[in-house]
């Protein structure tokens, strides 16, 4: 297979779910000495990036996309020690994320989308996890030095807190961009909590995380 | 004088529905559980008697909440633990801490200090077993999921509470207990995220897995029938955008309508609640609604689905399902009952009894389309229920 066969091969892998063969063609992109970061970029990016399309467009459904992303961080994990070690120094990410779901509320799985996709589109991200409370949210972003602080409430008993993660940034005087997602938000609940931001879907997440890093 | 369940019933086809019943979805998650209308409704009496199924003083809650609220149904009348279990725990409270004490003879006496639920009350959570690295073949499903029969359930006591709120009201309210609806209850044995794939990864697995767990809720309902209660209400959370129409045709649809089909043939309706279903997922939403289920409920329009009611009304009616399928109101639990003006919420409520009344001909209950949050008061949950029957109901 040529080097294009092997990089495009990555991103089909990932859209058609195929872990397997994700595995299969890292491996080769690290045998044959492919640049592994044009591996990443134009396979398992875009691979990830058209899924994230098709979900959005509702071609397919949350099973198919948490499938293809596990392939791409099966893949992703696979090429960033190469990565790393090629370029000799850490790859500038293109902004820090801390990413958490608030105290009182333990669904998980739109928030970790969420980190495929900032991840693979280049972003620093640190997962805090379920359940977080405010203080946790401001810790982590204080000892990463996070620019982005992103805040998932599921439900419409938990989303107050997202209020008291925006309070607790303010009052401790930091400029952190701090976006919120989840079921029961919306534009008019980020404006009322003081919110930088809300996104709709993984790709406006992406979006909206890469211009609120434009803005710091 | 109509009551409760004569209006539940009517509603459901039994009766000329001259009113439109009110009700509260998950009456117990916020009022019962959370500790804000726990004080409005226990009088005094310590949390922890939920804790430990203290079923006479908890059916005294369920009366002072039924007199304050005056739903026309009960809502949770569902298995507990077993006679057993309850009789070998007792909570000790100290100054320290409140403890749950394992006093099974025979055995090593423990005890774990147990928690006040938080302010915004207990969600249903995900489990906390997650066996999906050891079910792998269909043996292994037969192996770890266990079906204990009806009568089994019956003998271990496990229906005490449901027997004890089918004496206290069921003469006068209709009666609903919870049952696990087939898929989410897959999600019991392996997680959420590794169920969710195996949608994708391994279907056949999963088939045999829903049609194992189909089998334990087929036993839930007989045993809920046998004690009495009037319907069954499944919350079925692989819906939406998480499955696609064809996957839970093809792995949904025949378990859950085995379910659909007991509660039928043992008298009971079956009332059907799939989360984030709206509009932009009509096809699946017409795929549930060919199982048949007595009645639908769908959560209130939130991002990225709409599922107003006058929309439902109409795709129940092009299906021909007017005279089936009773269809639930989904007022807005948080926009309109939490923090809607008094004339937003009038407006809302009026708006949604005239859609079932005129637009789908009476065969309409009115609920809020998620539960009522911690952080509603009283009186405007009180403000809600009068709305409800000042516009909805035409008898006394």
């Amino acid at each position: 297979m040529s080097t294009e066969e092997i990089i495009d091969g990555l991103r089909t892998a990932v859209v058609n779910y195929d872990e397997e063969r994700v595995k299969k063609l890292a491996s080769e992109v690290i045998e044959k000495g492919i640049d592994p970061l044009k591996a990443l970029q134009n396979g398992l990016i875009k691979g990830i990036n058209e899924i994230g399309e098709k979900f959005g467009a509702k071609e397919i459904f949350l099973s198919e996309l948490m499938v293809a992303a596990e392939a791409c961080l099966v893949g992703m994990d696979l090429l960033k020690p190469k990565i790393m070690k090629s370029r000799r120094t850490h790859v500038k990410p293109i902004g820090r994320v801390v990413l958490g779901t608030v105290y009182g509320d333990i669904h998980f799985i739109g928030k970790n989308l969420v980190a495929v996709m900032l991840e693979a589109n280049g972003f620093e991200v640190h997962d805090i996890g379920e359940d977080q409370p405010a203080e946790a949210f401001v810790d982590k972003a204080q000892e990463v030095g996070a620019d982005i602080v992103g805040a998932s409430a599921l439900t419409s008993t938990t989303r107050f807190e997202q209020q008291k993660i925006v309070k607790a940034f303010r009052a401790k005087g930091l400029k952190t961009k701090i976006i919120i997602g989840g079921a029961v938000v919306d534009a008019a609940w980020a404006e009322i909590v003081g919110a930088d931001g809300y996104a709709t879907d993984l790709q406006d997440a992406v979006i909206l995380a890469k211009q609120l890093m434009e803005q710091t | 004088m109509i009551t409760g369940k004569e209006r539940v019933l009517a509603a459901f086809g039994e009766g000329s529905p001259e009113d439109i019943p009110s009700v509260l979805c998950y009456a117990h998650l916020a009022l019962w559980r959370g500790p804000h209308f726990w004080n409005d409704f226990a009088e005094g009496k310590p949390w922890w008697i939920k804790e430990v199924w203290d079923i006479p003083k908890l059916l005294e809650v369920e009366e002072t909440m039924q007199s304050k609220l005056d739903t026309d149904w009960v809502w949770g009348a569902d298995i507990c633990p077993s006679r057993e279990w309850r009789k070998n725990h007792m909570v000790v409270p100290t100054s320290r801490a409140i403890y749950m004490r394992d006093i099974t003879p025979g055995a090593t006496v423990w005890q774990y200090i147990i928690e006040e639920p938080p302010p915004e009350g207990t969600h249903a959570t995900y489990p906390n077993v997650d066996l999906s690295g050891i079910i792998k073949t269909k043996e292994d499903v037969e192996k770890y999921v266990y079906v204990r029969k009806a009568e089994t359930i019956i003998e271990e006591g496990r229906t005490d509470w449901v027997e004890a709120v089918v004496k206290k009201f069921g003469d006068e309210k209709f009666i609903l207990s919870q049952i696990e609806a087939p898929l989410e209850a897959a999600c019991d044995f392996m997680g959420p995220i590794p169920s969710i794939k195996l949608f994708t990864k391994n279907p056949s697995l999963l088939k045999q897995l829903v049609d194992r767990t189909a089998d334990v809720t087929v036993e839930e309902i007989k045993a809920y029938a046998k004690m009495g209660v009037d319907g069954v209400w499944a919350w079925e959370w692989y819906t939406g955008e998480i499955i696609s129409p064809a996957q839970f045709e093809a792995i949904g649809k025949p378990a859950i309508e085995r379910c659909i089909r007991t509660a039928h043939q043992l008298g009971l309706k079956y009332i059907f609640y799939p989360t984030g279903v709206g509009k932009e997922w009509q096809v699946g939403f017409e795929n549930m609604l060919k199982m048949k289920p007595d009645g639908i409920h769908l959560e209130e329009s939130r991002k990225g689905f709409n599922s107003d009611v006058s929309w439902q009304a109409n795709v129940l009616k092009t299906q021909g399902l007017q005279d089936e399928i009773t269809l639930f109101g989904n007022v807005d639990a948080i926009n309109i009952v939490q923090e809607g003006t008094s004339e937003e919420l009038e407006r809302e409520v009026k708006r949604q009894i005239d859609v079932g009344r005129d637009e789908y001909y009476g065969r309409f209950v009115l609920d809020t389309g998620s539960p009522i949050t911690p952080e509603t008061s009283l009186e405007r949950l009180l403000e809600y229920m009068n709305l409800v029957r000042k516009h909805g109901r035409k008898t006394q």
